[in-house]
């Protein structure tokens, strides 16, 4: 019965494996939505903000487009994933140091306003 | 055997069959994500900010340990360990950003508020500074007029037809020292007069003397000179009617003229 089974499952293993190296399709789609990605990353503020996430999820796109060129669809599809994943993360960023620096700036001028008020009741 | 059989097996079929051996096997960048998923999903902010990059974590670890049970193949595993990674950082930074947000809404109210009690106590201030000069005006009697601030010494306060100043005089020039005392930006004009009688050359004389002895009883409480400039208009501007004792009288004055700016002083030259 093991035995049995053991052959079915090398079967259906190389199955699987034949049917996955066989007509992988073009990434087209996840190349188009890291390109949306990274321009969003750039609206963002990242080149500032987030300039080393950026980076990387350039240099996974650009290394993306390389293996499209090389018809490595697997390893294309993979490589523009991450990118659109850097990314998102360059943008998240972003935009979380942009409202972490708002709050610090509010913080400070209230600081300063409070600083006058003592002052001036010390007179 | 027929092939048909196997290739339309479905996958879960074929999980179950592979899995001949026990529990699915681990690999270490799958592991790793799984634990910075489970510490992110369990932080109450991160799961109320950011449910959707959280449960695309999930679903990248789920693919991974799919891809790994079917292929063991180390490059895909570390594929969805990296995706399912990089969205719990985002799930976290999406997450601080929103209570910045939010803090940051609070925070404005709380400096507005404080804006308001810097302007309350600007008012209060304004206010009592206008109440003390109004109480030193009452003291001087002065009045507030076209050319400023006039305080008025009666013909009562210098001796009968001189020029000296009489003790009595004391207490006003107390006063009108205390005052410039006060405000030391208000510098002083004073200025003589007289009534009609006798010749201009001899009133204009005594109103300059008067207006001097004025000016030196200021000094001597501590005024400084340069505050004070003296004038002498002798009967040239009369208040009252000359034609009676009592208008006279009110003719015979000084009066100490604080102008609201120095400009009316600037023209004059100290006498």
């Amino acid at each position: 019965m093991y035995r049995s089974s053991m052959k079915w499952c090398l079967i259906a293993v190389t199955t699987v494996t034949i049917s996955a190296c066989s007509g992988t399709p073009k990434p087209k789609t996840e190349i188009a939505l890291s390109n949306t990605a990274l321009q969003n990353a750039e609206v963002a503020g990242a080149k500032d903000l987030a300039p080393i996430e950026l980076r990387t999820a350039q240099e996974k796109q650009d290394l993306a487009g390389t293996a499209m060129a090389d018809k490595k669809f697997t390893t294309a599809k993979q490589l523009s994933e991450q990118a659109a994943v850097d990314a998102e993360l360059a943008k998240a960023k972003s935009e979380a140091e942009k409202s972490r620096s708002a709050v610090e700036e509010v913080e400070d001028s209230i600081n300063l306003i409070r600083a006058e008020l003592g002052r001036a009741k010390g007179q | 055997m027929k092939n048909p059989v196997v290739t339309t097996m479905p996958l879960a079929a074929l999980l179950v069959l592979c899995a001949c051996g026990g529990a699915p096997k681990k690999v270490d960048s799958l592991e790793t994500a799984r634990a910075a998923y489970s510490d992110a999903s369990a932080n109450e902010v991160v799961v109320k900010h950011a449910p959707k990059e959280l449960d695309d974590a999930r679903n990248a670890l789920a693919q991974g340990q799919r891809a790994w049970n079917e292929d063991g193949k180390r490059k895909h595993a570390d594929h969805y360990a990296y995706i399912a990674s990089q969205k719990v950082k985002i799930a976290k930074l999406i997450a601080q950003r929103k209570e910045d947000d939010a803090r940051l809404e609070s925070m404005k109210l709380e400096r507005q508020r404080v804006q308001l009690d810097v302007r309350s106590q600007e008012v209060d201030r304004a206010r009592a500074d206008t109440l003390a000069m109004q109480a030193q005006l009452d003291a001087m009697q002065a009045r507030v007029t076209a050319r400023g601030i006039v305080a008025t010494l009666g013909d009562v306060l210098f001796d009968s037809g001189e020029a000296g100043l009489k003790p009595t005089s004391a207490v006003n020039m107390d006063k009108i020292a205390n005052f410039m005392s006060s405000y030391p930006d208000r510098n002083a004009i004073v200025e003589g007069h007289t009534d009609n009688m006798g010749d201009d050359d001899y009133n204009l004389d005594l109103s300059r003397e008067r207006a001097a002895s004025v000016r030196s009883a200021l000094i001597a409480r501590g005024v400084d000179s340069t505050r004070i400039t003296i004038r002498s208009l002798g009967e040239a501007s009369p208040i009252a009617d000359n034609n009676s004792a009592s208008g006279r009288q009110q003719n015979r004055r000084v009066e100490v003229i604080f102008p609201d700016d120095d400009s009316q002083i600037s023209g004059l030259v100290g006498q």
